[in-house]
């Protein structure tokens, strides 16, 4: 860290390379599309590279790096909504592959049925993920998926651990009730 | 009661939080209490689900990318000065606003007026003219100071 700080570029690609599976496991959680993912995390490092002078190494630099992806990840929905709004406005319909959320094929190729049903639960709670709220999303996903403490989300989310326990719990809640539903 | 009222505690107890009287108080509830045991098993099935989904990993290209763009940004040299548009027009905006103000309101209220309305200023003129030259001296009462001219002794 104190090498890619005083200039060195070999430092900070050897930074990248440790971390980037990290920060494009949350945003592809989150809900970002491929393309988009990949586009997002190239600019975060950029910008964190631009400002690699202003990081105290007081935190982890992975905390920095996912408050970076977060203020990524809500400028990108911010654009989304507003993406989405525009075929109402001109007049199109909805119905572009933009707007369906984007899911690997299941795998067709034969396998236990105990496979097949997982993979189909898995592929439901990625799906509810998308459908949940953004800040009970992230919250959840940060706590659940990248198996962050209570301390460093409220740190990063920037509200209490009360706060951040209450989302935690009303997202669990909401997944368990539509997987119930749906059995 | 609902499962939003059972999800605190579930959360505790499977973030292991709990004391352990509150875990022993909360193990026996569910031992007694099938739909809080059946909540209990949807928070943690969903949980578990959301640990095992794959991880993603990011393509190769994008260390490439990053490294291109960062080559790029050293190459270039930095601009460390931008001039500040926005305070220079600001200040501008504000000396504009000021002197309309004071064209149109400061100059009316601050004005000191020249001469009292009934009070003609010719008058004042006459007044201060006669006071001023009553006191000053005439040929006839001026007096010279008087001179020795006799010349002095050796010279």
């Amino acid at each position: 860290m104190l090498r890619a700080q005083a200039g060195d570029g070999l430092a900070f690609d050897e930074l990248v390379r440790r971390h980037q599976d990290l920060i494009f496991n949350l945003l592809r959680r989150l809900g970002v599309r491929q393309q988009d993912a990949e586009d997002m995390l190239q600019d975060i490092f950029i910008k964190a590279y631009r400002s690699l002078q202003r990081f105290n190494l007081k935190s982890a630099f992975s905390t920095w790096l996912y408050s970076i992806a977060l203020n990524e990840w809500r400028s990108w929905q911010r654009s989304r909504k507003r993406r989405r709004l525009l075929p109402f406005l001109t007049g199109s319909g909805p119905g572009d592959a933009e707007d369906g959320p984007e899911l690997e094929p299941p795998d067709p190729g034969p396998g236990p049925e105990e496979v097949v049903h997982r993979r189909l639960q898995l592929e439901r709670v990625e799906k509810l993920l998308e459908r949940m709220h953004p800040a009970l999303r992230e919250a959840l996903v940060l706590r659940d998926i990248q198996e962050l403490e209570y301390q460093e989300i409220s740190q990063l989310l920037g509200v209490p651990i009360g706060t951040v326990k209450s989302r935690i719990n009303r997202a669990r809640g909401f997944l368990a009730k539509k997987m119930e539903n749906r059995g | 009661m609902t499962q939003d009222a059972y999800q605190p505690r579930i959360q505790a107890w499977l973030d292991g939080e709990m004391t352990a009287g509150e875990r022993a108080d909360f193990e026996e509830e569910l031992s007694r209490n099938p739909e809080l045991a059946a909540n209990l098993r949807q928070t943690a099935f969903a949980r578990d689900l959301l640990r095992e989904l794959p991880r993603v990993t990011a393509p190769p290209e994008v260390l490439t990318r990053v490294r291109a763009v960062r080559a790029e940004l050293t190459m270039k040299p930095i601009r460390t000065f931008t001039f500040p548009w926005r305070v220079v027009l600001t200040a501008a905006c504000a000396t504009f606003i000021i002197g309309v103000l004071y064209q149109t309101v400061g100059v009316r209220t601050t004005q000191v007026p020249l001469a009292e309305a009934d009070r003609p200023v010719a008058t004042d003129y006459a007044v201060q003219v006669a006071d001023s030259t009553a006191a000053l001296p005439t040929d006839s009462n001026r007096t010279l100071p008087e001179f020795d001219f006799t010349p002095v002794a050796g010279q």
